[in-house]
């Protein structure tokens, strides 16, 4: 299947500085919500700009669709670091300027505004807007003109715990509307998990990781475990060839089966205080890269 | 496609300070113009009034209400960054830099039209009300080709000021520029190379020698033009 986005090789430097971003090679695939991930100063946005032609690559390639990304961006949107909009018009305006600038017919505007659940709000101007409805409206400039590729740059950054909440939703809701592809950067791992597909990890300007989110959290199975005596139990469960290491206050046992680990400590005569099966976190991932990398 | 970037240019000027702007500098000359008239003991003779309108906006008004304009259209843009989404769109670079300077331009015609109507009110204003009545009469058709010349006079300075405008982020640069420029004219008037500083083409007009006419209106006109494609040609390479 041909990937939404590809880019190989994919250098920027700014000045004499180190690379902003160094040879990064993304491979999106379509209908995926790829989660973008890394910490502020990563290369993300950079990334970002150079995909929508907004900065020139020093070195490496862009595919969107399978094309030349200059000729396949015009159906892609975007919603680039802050939320761009004119505050002196009503949010239907904004929406308008996009509008006319592409060649849309008048309806598109009630059907985005429909999808951002801003409908309401429309023709009040934007300057009276909350941070999340300017986060929405933004979204919903994005989506005129119905782009197969979504980039949403930290969509997330100032809500509140509300507007996270309908963030997350209103991206959960997305890729159900069509043939969508959607790319979310965010240094908000605990958001990304709950909402993405796919996920890449950028550190530093580099690419250190690309998964499917699945594949990534269901890798390695493991139980979470803890006894009267610890050192003791670790001792058992090594000797019965079972990984063993210790977790904080409990031990991490890598095993797919609680029953199997605790019938072994039973036998044993250990008495548990605590079992069960780990899930690893994105978050758990993502420091163990980030540790590996340095 | 260009139309359309047009289009959103005048739209987005609904309910700006860049639109009130362009009412309120040449109702500020011709307000002030008729309030002095308006304090003469003798009577007013119109024709010197309707031509210290020009003059005033000109000399001073005209270079500051360039530069407040382009710094407010430009900001439009900057203030919450919208190059982030406005260039991605298609065939955005140069198309959106053109449209801007077109209507900043159309912008300028405007506030020449409006001046001229502002000191025609003026005029009515004083042949009615003026305690000792009014003198001579107006040639309005000669009003309107003045400021009409200095329109084309100011393309210059409104095309340097419109490029560092859109090429800064910052309010200040544009406005540093602006204030400095409409300074070092004021300083400088009456000097004889006065006559060739971009802030001070569009008083060329006013001139007695028809070649420092021609030349203001040469240098204003084709300067403007030559600056335009410079812009157009760097702001559409530069990265957003």
């Amino acid at each position: 299947m041909i990937a939404a986005l590809e880019t190989h090789g994919l250098t920027k430097a700014f000045g004499k500085a180190a690379p902003a971003v160094n040879g990064v090679s993304l491979n999106v695939p379509r209908r995926a919500i790829y989660g973008f991930l890394g910490a502020n100063g990563a290369g993300k946005t950079t990334t970002l700009k150079l995909v929508l032609g907004l900065l020139r690559a020093d070195a490496g390639s862009i595919r969107l669709f399978g094309q030349e990304a200059a000729r396949e961006r015009g159906r892609v949107g975007s919603l680039i670091e802050t939320p761009s909009s004119y505050d002196h018009l009503t949010g239907r305006e904004n929406l308008d300027i996009t509008r006319i600038l592409l060649g849309l017919e008048r309806r598109e505007i009630g059907r985005v505004l429909a999808i951002v659940d801003l409908t309401h709000a429309a023709d009040q101007r934007v300057g009276s807007y909350s941070l999340g409805m300017r986060q929405r409206l933004g979204i919903a400039r994005a989506l005129l003109g119905d782009p197969r590729l979504l980039i949403l740059d930290e969509p997330t950054n100032g809500l509140d715990p509300d507007g996270i909440r309908d963030m997350r939703v209103l991206l959960r809701r997305l890729p159900e509307a069509g043939d969508v592809t959607l790319i979310v950067s965010s240094h908000l791992l605990s958001e990304v998990e709950q909402v993405a597909t796919h996920v890449g990890l950028l550190h530093r300007g580099r690419l250190l990781l690309e998964s499917p989110l699945d594949a990534l959290l269901g890798g390695v199975a493991s139980v979470e475990v803890d006894t009267d005596d610890r050192v003791r139990a670790a001792m058992i469960l090594i000797d019965a060839g079972f990984p063993v290491t210790a977790a904080s206050d409990k031990l991490l046992v890598a095993a797919a089966d609680p029953a199997e680990i605790a019938a072994l400590l039973m036998r044993e005569g250990q008495r548990l205080s605590h079992l069960t099966r780990h899930r690893p976190s994105l978050e758990g991932i993502y420091h163990r890269h980030i540790a590996l990398a340095a | 496609m260009l139309h359309r970037y047009l289009f959103a240019e005048i739209l987005k000027l609904r309910r700006s300070l860049a639109l009130m702007l362009c009412v309120a500098a040449p109702a500020c000359v011709a307000v002030l113009g008729t309030v002095i008239a308006f304090d003469r003991k003798t009577p007013v003779p119109l024709d010197t009034f309707a031509l210290g309108g020009p003059g005033i906006w000109s000399f001073v008004m005209l270079p500051l209400a360039v530069t407040a304009l382009s710094v407010l259209m430009a900001q439009m843009e900057h203030g919450s960054r919208n190059w982030n989404h406005l260039l991605t769109l298609p065939r955005a670079r140069p198309n959106v830099f053109l449209a801007k300077a077109i209507v900043m331009l159309g912008l300028i015609a405007m506030m020449s039209a409006l001046l001229w109507a502002f000191m025609l009110v003026g005029v009515a204003l004083l042949t009615a009300l003026h305690p000792v009545g009014v003198i001579g009469a107006v040639d309005t058709a000669q009003l309107a080709r003045i400021l009409a010349l200095m329109t084309v006079c100011s393309a210059l300075v409104a095309m340097l000021q419109f490029w560092v405008a859109l090429a800064y982020r910052s309010f200040v640069v544009p406005l540093v520029f602006g204030i400095g420029g409409t300074f070092v004219a004021i300083s400088t008037i009456g000097a004889a190379k006065a006559a060739w500083f971009p802030w001070l083409l569009a008083t060329d007009v006013l001139a007695t020698r028809s070649e420092v006419r021609q030349m203001g209106l040469l240098l204003g006109g084709i300067g403007g033009l030559a600056v335009l494609g410079a812009m157009l040609a760097h702001l559409s390479r530069r990265e957003a």
